[in-house]
């Protein structure tokens, strides 16, 4: 169950509230007994004295209305005796207050309720005053609660404000809640952080990071997927050109050649299907595949093989110059795709009798791959863009795919290998060069 | 008829070219920008019309389109593309394109496409071309004399098609010849000649007029 955190701050500020007004209370209440305990007794005191000073009538026993003492407001009873024991005078009307051994203040149980009693011995004999304990804790009680009356009505309201305070705390959190919620793949602007308060803010300024990564990964492929289904319409338009031709020619040679260039649009077709299925399955979000330690040389023997039939159809001398025995960790497939890549253009631009020359390297700081051609090149102004997804060389006679460099670029990225251009060794045609960053043979 | 391809996909361009020409198009075909600004620059009034794709390197489409118009060539232009977004769309129109065709495309449709372009860059509502009693028709490449069916080859057709495009205007033989022959095809120097004596076999020795030291023109039958 997810906790909120209203209620998490609930849960930690109540009992606080609780316990502060509890603090405040109990001693409170203990403090109010004490001293009215105290100031009774006193009074109790002052009235015994007063009376061992008064006249009084002897034997009167006073009915039950008519109480002869009354404190002011408090009610008192009192009697008093000789040195006997008999009652001398008493103001109520029940039997006498019990007579206890020591004088001073003592509690006893008189007309079935607990009795708070002075005994003060005089010439005259005992006078006793007493008062129900009863009225004393109500007295008190009553105090208390006039001293804590503010406490009792500011605590509900305290509990109320702290509720309030924790939404109005909590509001701006709801606001980017909020604003999260109405966000999806077509709106990704980011969340304002204008006014919200710092530690919102740090979060915001997070989902604002991610949103942006989010949408820049969107867009580019939504710009993929448009360039591709852009770029798949041109082989398509030729293919569909090509089979209308060969629906018309009606004189063998010339079906036949028909079909001979219909054979060649869907080669084109394919190729471009195939690359963008590479490139689809290099992206990031496909996976990762395993790397692992493997020799350079040994993967660049093999790809040059499978290449060497392509190039001596057109008449192009492909071969490995120079192979040191040097280690990279990468994924197999794709540094096969990237070194394929290379020839494979080489070969598709270069002219017959050009040659093409592969070279392992492996130095002490790096390791290096090499692809020498001695075809047109790639003008310098061109060499940036040539790596861009669908771009074609200008004049270039080969409809290629426009995708083989960008693959091998993004290969490169992958292995953190740097991938370079420049002019072809003795000045002509191109090298294509991929830095591996570190030896680790 | 002659008309400039300008078209960077050589697939493309080349089957393009061959399909036209089977339909008795001349067809130059281009494959960059500045290359189809250069042919027009020169060849203008020679060409019928224009076939544009969008992606050229150099000098995209839009961009020579606009050039166009703006130096005032009223040449009809019609624009091949892949780019089939409504904004596209709209923007080819705007910059000044006659028609838009979305690639991929019919041979057909292209044909017809362009056969109506010219139509009505002409000024006229039907397909017939008619110029008194002789009547052809581009699209079926049939021409009718006093409504007789007359068969006529593919060059005869073309040359006739050219001399009736404006019906009584004199064309050079140069003219002619540039119209009837694309970029590279080798003519014979009586090529015109042959033409044009095997159509005044057909159409009657008058329908031809020679004007001396200027070139020919349709009379009207």
């Amino acid at each position: 169950m997810n906790s909120s955190i209203r209620k998490r701050l609930t849960f930690w500020l109540m009992p606080v509230l609780l316990l502060t007004g509890t603090a405040f209370a109990v001693p409170t209440w203990l403090n109010v007994h004490e001293e009215i305990d105290e100031l009774f007794d006193k009074v109790l005191l002052d009235a015994a004295y007063a009376l061992s000073h008064a006249n009084y009538a002897q034997g009167v026993k006073p009915d039950s209305n008519d109480l002869a003492l009354h404190g002011d407001g408090i009610d008192l009873v009192s009697q008093i005796r000789d040195s006997e024991g008999r009652i001398l005078f008493q103001s109520h009307p029940f039997s006498p207050i019990p007579q206890v051994g020591k004088p001073g203040y003592d509690t006893v149980n008189w007309q079935n309720q607990a009795w708070r009693v002075v005994n003060l011995k005089t010439d005259k004999g005992l006078v006793q005053v007493a008062q129900a304990l009863q009225e004393r804790r109500e007295t008190a009680n009553e105090i208390t609660l006039h001293v804590l009356t503010p406490l009792l009505i500011l605590l509900p309201a305290l509990t109320l404000w702290v509720g309030w305070a924790i939404g109005r705390g909590l509001a701006p959190l709801a606001q980017v809640a909020d604003a999260v919620a109405h966000r999806n793949p077509h709106s990704l602007d980011p969340i304002p952080d204008k006014g919200l308060p710092a530690e919102v803010s740090i979060l915001v300024g997070a989902l604002n990071g991610l949103l942006n990564q989010l949408n820049q990964a969107l867009s580019a492929q939504r710009q993929f997927t448009a360039d591709a289904a852009h770029e798949l319409r041109s082989p398509l338009t030729a293919l569909s050109l090509q089979a209308q031709l060969a629906e018309r020619a009606t004189e063998p040679d010339r079906r036949a050649l028909a079909l001979q260039t219909l054979r060649q649009g869907i080669a084109r077709a394919s190729h471009l299907v195939q690359q963008l299925l590479t490139l689809a399955r290099l992206d990031p979000e496909a996976g990762d595949s395993p790397f692992k330690p493997l020799f350079l040389d040994d993967l660049a023997r093999d790809v040059v093989a499978d290449f060497a039939p392509l190039a001596a159809n057109r008449h192009i001398d492909l071969g490995l110059s120079r192979a040191d025995h040097v280690r990279v960790t990468g994924a197999e497939e794709a540094l096969r795709i990237l070194l394929g890549n290379l020839i494979d253009n080489a070969i598709r631009y270069s002219p017959a009798d050009a040659h093409i020359d592969i070279s392992v390297i492996g130095d002490t700081k790096t390791v290096s791959l090499e692809v020498n051609d001695t075809g047109p090149g790639i003008a310098l102004d061109e060499r940036d863009r040539v790596f861009d997804r669908f771009y074609r060389v200008l004049h270039s006679a080969e409809s290629g795919s426009g995708l083989g460099l960008a693959i091998a670029k993004r290969i490169a990225e992958q292995h953190q290998a740097d991938i370079t251009l420049s002019d072809g060794d003795g000045g002509m045609g191109l090298k294509v060069i991929v830095t591996f960053p570190e030896n680790r043979a | 008829m002659r008309l400039l391809l300008a078209e960077d996909d050589p697939m493309i361009g080349q089957s393009i070219r061959d399909g036209l020409q089977l339909d008795g198009f001349v067809v130059d075909w281009v494959q960059d920008g500045e290359l189809a600004k250069h042919a027009l620059s020169n060849v203008s009034g020679e060409y019928a019309l224009l076939l544009l794709d969008l992606g050229l390197p150099r000098l995209a489409g839009l961009e020579l389109l606009t050039l166009l118009r703006k130096s005032g060539n009223p040449i009809p232009v019609l624009i091949l593309t892949a780019r089939d977004a409504l904004s596209d769309r709209i923007a080819g129109l705007n910059s000044g394109a006659d028609d838009y065709l979305v690639k991929p495309f019919a041979l057909e449709e292209l044909v017809a496409r362009i056969h109506a372009l010219i139509r009505r860059s002409a000024g006229r509502g039907s397909s017939d071309i008619a110029y008194g009693a002789l009547r052809i028709n581009p699209l079926s490449h049939e021409a009718w004399l006093r409504d007789t069916l007359i068969d006529l080859s593919a060059r005869e057709f073309a040359l006739l098609h050219a001399l009736l495009e404006q019906p009584g205007a004199v064309l050079s033989r140069t003219q002619l010849e540039e119209r009837l022959y694309g970029w590279g095809q080798e003519v014979a120097s009586n090529a015109i000649d042959v033409h044009l004596h095997n159509l005044r076999r057909k159409l009657g020795a008058d329908i031809i007029f020679n004007v001396r030291g200027v070139g020919f023109k349709v009379v009207k039958p």
